[in-house]
């Protein structure tokens, strides 16, 4: 049975308190709200790695964890800023050829990433998604998009400005 | 296997016993305590000032001017919120009501950052003979230098000290908690040298503490992000 709010809530101050019993406790259930977080975000290879990532990110971060404050969403803050950093990640290796390198798991993972975010662009309209890939994936100026979109400098900085507030709220709902 | 708990590090092979097993008590942070650390270091730094520049004159003897009282509460307001803004962010969780408490906080800010400024254009436009003479003397840079330079200096250590308290945290915002550090450590920073700036010019006040503000929000914006990211 997966733990409610309260009890991690609980486990998570007696883990702050230094105490290990509770702590062990604690990142089972993360690991296993993790898993579960990820699951429809990336590719299942990926998913240990970033899985461990987070629960890295957990223990670094632990005293930034309010005990007045529901645990859980701040769970997710965190799991949302480690995917976040793995598609960056995976886009800049993907745009440098990196991905080449990576003979054990040959060009699985960028492509499964990318439909992720693929995922995200197609739900934008279509002048704020192509602008988007343009200067913030290939690396576009803003003067390069704007001549190849048509659209003026000023115009594509608030599509680029708008598209990316609109993600962020469509990763937001997804929790 | 040492995993530290703070910023830095790189990921290291991974195990929840290795983690555990690295556990230590942690104090949760507490905004409360960083806006107290951030007055503190202003007081330090007004008083370090006074005693290196010595404090307007008048004020000594309570004499308070009424457009240096509302300098110094404008700028430690700016401060304020804007630190509160900026930590709040070191504690994040993904809740829609927090996100628009958070925006309203940084509009707040911004409503208060521009008050010196337009007070200073409506003065300067509502009585254009006398204010552009006064204006050429308060726009030589020579007049300006000191508080751009003083009010620099403290907004550098009071900046410095709250993105080291920032990086207890876990700021998911970099870019915009690179701001509002910089618009706080230049709201106290200028707080600071506000005890000693004899200039009770509103146009002054709107050009060169709104200019020393400015820049160290420009310089927390280009700065802090790359610190805070983790």
């Amino acid at each position: 049975m997966a733990a409610n709010e309260d009890s991690l809530r609980h486990l998570m101050t007696k883990a702050q308190q230094g105490d290990k019993r509770s702590y062990a406790l604690l990142l089972e259930e993360c690991q296993k709200w993790l898993k579960r977080y990820y699951a429809r975000k990336i590719p299942p290879a990926a998913l240990d790695d970033l899985v461990q990532e987070t629960l890295i990110s957990v223990h670094r971060k632990l005293s930034s964890y309010d005990p007045s404050r529901p645990f859980l969403p701040w769970l997710a803050a965190i799991g949302r800023y480690r995917w976040i950093d793995h598609l960056r990640k995976v886009y800049r290796a993907d745009e440098t050829g990196l991905e080449e390198e990576l003979l054990a798991d040959p060009a699985e993972e960028p492509v499964s990433a990318k439909v992720s975010l693929d995922k995200l662009l197609d739900m934008l309209p279509e002048k704020q998604a192509s602008v988007i890939r343009m200067v913030k994936i290939q690396g576009l100026s803003i003067t390069e998009a704007a001549a190849m979109t048509g659209q003026s400098e000023s115009l594509v900085k608030v599509n680029v400005h708008r598209g990316i507030k609109k993600m962020n709220v469509l990763v937001e709902n997804s929790e | 296997m040492t995993i530290s708990q703070g910023n830095g590090g790189t990921t290291q092979p991974f195990s929840i016993d290795d983690l555990v097993a690295d556990l230590t008590p942690v104090n949760p942070v507490r905004i409360r305590d960083g806006i107290a650390m951030a007055l503190a270091l202003t007081l330090f730094i007004s008083v370090a000032i006074s005693f290196y520049l010595g404090i307007r004159s008048g004020l000594a003897a309570g004499n308070f001017e009424t457009i240096f009282v509302a300098r110094t509460f404008a700028l430690l307001a700016l401060g304020g919120v804007s630190a509160y803004a900026a930590m709040s962010l070191a504690r994040p969780a993904v809740d829609t009501n927090l996100r628009k408490v958070e925006t309203t906080a940084s509009r707040i800010v911004l409503g208060m950052a521009s008050v010196f400024p337009i007070l200073a254009l409506i003065y300067f436009f509502a009585d254009m003979p006398r204010s552009s003479v006064e204006a050429v003397a308060i726009f030589d840079p020579s007049i300006g230098r000191e508080c751009l330079t003083y009010s620099g200096l403290s907004a550098l250590a009071i900046g410095s000290a709250i993105t080291v308290w920032l990086r207890r945290g876990a700021v998911v915002s970099p870019e915009r908690a690179g701001w509002l550090t910089g618009l706080a450590a230049g709201g106290f920073g200028a707080a600071a040298y506000s005890l000693f700036c004899p200039m009770d010019s509103v146009v002054y006040i709107g050009t060169w503490f709104t200019m020393a503000v400015a820049m160290a929000a420009v310089a927390g914006r280009l700065v802090v992000p790359s610190l805070l990211r983790w």
